[in-house]
């Protein structure tokens, strides 16, 4: 029954999963294939020239680090890719994730799926692992992308194929992350508009508190509640190894925004 | 005619408040298996809000319910075992074939092949095109056997009939009474009276959420009043010559009266006198329905 549920929930998402992960490739793919035209610009002269806010909100906390500022391919990646990518999988996120709940209750089937014999957890967790298994083939092409591009139009670049995928993993993690604060505000509103609106306002004001938070000193603390600043991909491919503290951190956000939503579906009414 | 085993759907005190507002208020209700009971009332009665509350999509501001035994909170997932609902709003998904649709639910509901494709025939569906492109009639058809396909032995039925021609309300008529002989209970929320009137064993009726009876159909309408229009060759009854009838009118050799209750008496008196012409008109359930109502305006 859990089983059907998760295949029913992707197969009513599998044309948002189809687009976002053609738009996802080419869009991986179009930076790498502008990488050559973009090398002759003076990218660093470009950031320095930028307000710290700016650059924080580019580069990620690593926007001081050596490595990024004499790598003036990464400072081009987090600009164009790092930066951009989450913002995507955000919306992704916020939209499946609310949808899955909220859509169906939209268009009044949320009646019929919970009359079947399931609990309302096995049902959010079938819907939540659904969202994951959406999100995966978006990420993996977005991460091929990457791959083909640096294969094809990176020349002198050094890329590890290893980090990229951490990153994307780290990637999926936030996703997840940003699907169940989606599922929180459906089982809360079960209106599709009021739960979009509420996510995505959510996430953008995430975005903003994450940059003010790295150039703020006093408001530096208020980083933590974003889930932006768990999402630092330089990190990785500077020090080579996987960010367990960030991965951990998204995890549990994932994990208590599931647990929020469970334990709001679970007493939650459902009238017409 | 009241049916066999007794407490398929059982509910106490089930009563649901939102706010100041009192959908269902006390229900005490006990429908038996092998039964097709009514549920009747105006919109807004609170029919859908009990049938909500069988399938545990809302919790009861007090009270409990149960389904073939099974506690609709407590033992959620066994109740809905037991139970197929068919709601009053479709729930469909527009972009699916109709044989798309029915084979998701067939999956989570563990229906047979065999009993799909018998119901897809009787009703006349064509269930290869897309849902979108369905009239109302046919969205509604597959509503049905969405529910049908089922082999429970509760079926929570809300506004069946909506957009379905005439043939086809007789044909799923004649499978709700198969699915009664079969042993199965049926609970047919609904406010069209000659539905209930043709397909009912028992019927409730419900006003501001309160149930305000609950009989067979043949005592609804046997308790009503019956109007007689007799034409007379000869001598024409004098008032108090009818036991147990009202005159309402006389015109020449034409009475007008009625009749509360059994007729037997009023019968047995016409005997004595010359009838040339005798009319009456049933009593329905409508009328029985509108008297509950017409009370409350009094």
């Amino acid at each position: 029954m859990t089983w059907a549920l998760v295949r029913h929930a992707l197969r009513t998402r599998r044309l948002a999963v189809i687009w976002f992960s053609v738009g996802m490739f080419g869009f991986s793919l179009l930076v790498m294939a502008l990488w050559p035209s973009s090398s002759d610009i003076d990218f660093s002269a470009y950031l320095e020239g930028m307000p710290e806010g700016l650059r924080a909100a580019f580069l990620g906390s690593a926007f001081n680090e050596e490595a990024v500022v004499e790598s003036f391919f990464y400072q081009y990646l987090a600009s164009q890719y790092t930066t951009w990518a989450p913002l995507v999988l955000a919306y992704f996120g916020i939209w499946v994730g609310s949808g899955v709940i909220a859509r169906e209750f939209d268009r009044d089937t949320l009646d019929l799926l919970l009359a079947q014999p399931v609990t309302r957890t096995r049902f959010v967790i079938a819907k939540f692992s659904a969202v994951i298994l959406a999100a995966i083939p978006i990420i993996v092409v977005s991460a091929l992308g990457l791959i083909i591009g640096v294969i094809l139009w990176g020349e002198g670049v050094e890329l590890s194929g290893w980090d990229t995928i951490l990153i994307h993993v780290n990637l999926l993690i936030f996703t997840a992350a940003t699907a169940a604060l989606g599922m929180v505000f459906a089982s809360l509103f079960l209106e599709p508009g009021r739960s979009y609106g509420l996510g995505a306002a959510v996430v953008i004001g995430m975005y903003l508190l994450n940059v003010v938070a790295q150039v703020v000193d006093p408001l530096e603390w208020s980083g933590y509640i974003s889930l932006f600043r768990y999402w630092q991909p330089l990190e990785q491919y500077i020090t080579g190894e996987f960010d367990w503290f960030n991965a951990v951190a998204l995890v549990a956000i994932a994990a208590a925004g599931l647990f929020g939503t469970i334990i709001i579906f679970r007493r939650r009414d459902i009238a017409a | 005619m009241t049916p066999g085993k007794s407490g398929q759907i059982v509910t106490r005190g089930l009563t649901k408040h939102y706010g100041s507002v009192q959908a269902v208020n006390d229900l005490d209700l006990e429908v038996n298996e092998g039964e097709i009971f009514g549920f009747l009332g105006p919109n807004g009665a609170g029919k859908t809000t009990t049938i909500r509350l069988l399938l545990g999509l809302l919790r009861p501001t007090r009270g409990s319910a149960s389904i073939a035994g099974f506690d609709v909170i407590r033992e959620g997932t066994a109740s809905r075992e037991m139970v197929s609902f068919l709601p009053s709003s479709p729930g469909l998904y527009e972009y699916m074939t109709g044989n798309e649709y029915l084979a998701t639910f067939s999956r989570f509901g563990g229906a047979s092949a065999a009993r799909r494709s018998e119901l897809i025939e009787r009703l006349d569906l064509d269930p290869s095109r897309k849902i979108k492109s369905l009239s109302m009639g046919n969205r509604q058809k597959i509503v049905i056997v969405r529910a049908l396909q089922n082999d429970v032995p509760v079926y929570l039925v809300d506004e069946p009939t909506r957009g379905l021609d005439p043939l086809v309300q007789q044909e799923f008529g004649r499978i709700l009474n198969e699915i009664k002989r079969d042993g199965r209970t049926v609970f047919l929320s609904t406010h069209v009276l000659s539905e209930a009137e043709s397909l009912c064993d028992r019927v409730g009726i419900l006003r501001a959420g309160r149930l305000v009876t609950v009989e067979t159909v043949a005592s609804l309408i046997g308790a009503r009043v019956r109007h007689f229009t007799v034409v007379f060759s000869g001598a024409v009854p004098a008032d108090g010559e009818l036991a147990g009838a009202l005159v309402l009118r006389r015109d020449g050799s034409e009475l007008q009266f009625e009749v509360s209750g059994s007729v037997d008496r009023v019968i047995k008196a016409l005997g004595r006198f010359e009838v040339t012409h005798l009319t009456t008109e049933e009593p329905t359930l409508e009328e029985a329905f509108l008297r509950y109502y017409s009370d409350e305006s009094e």
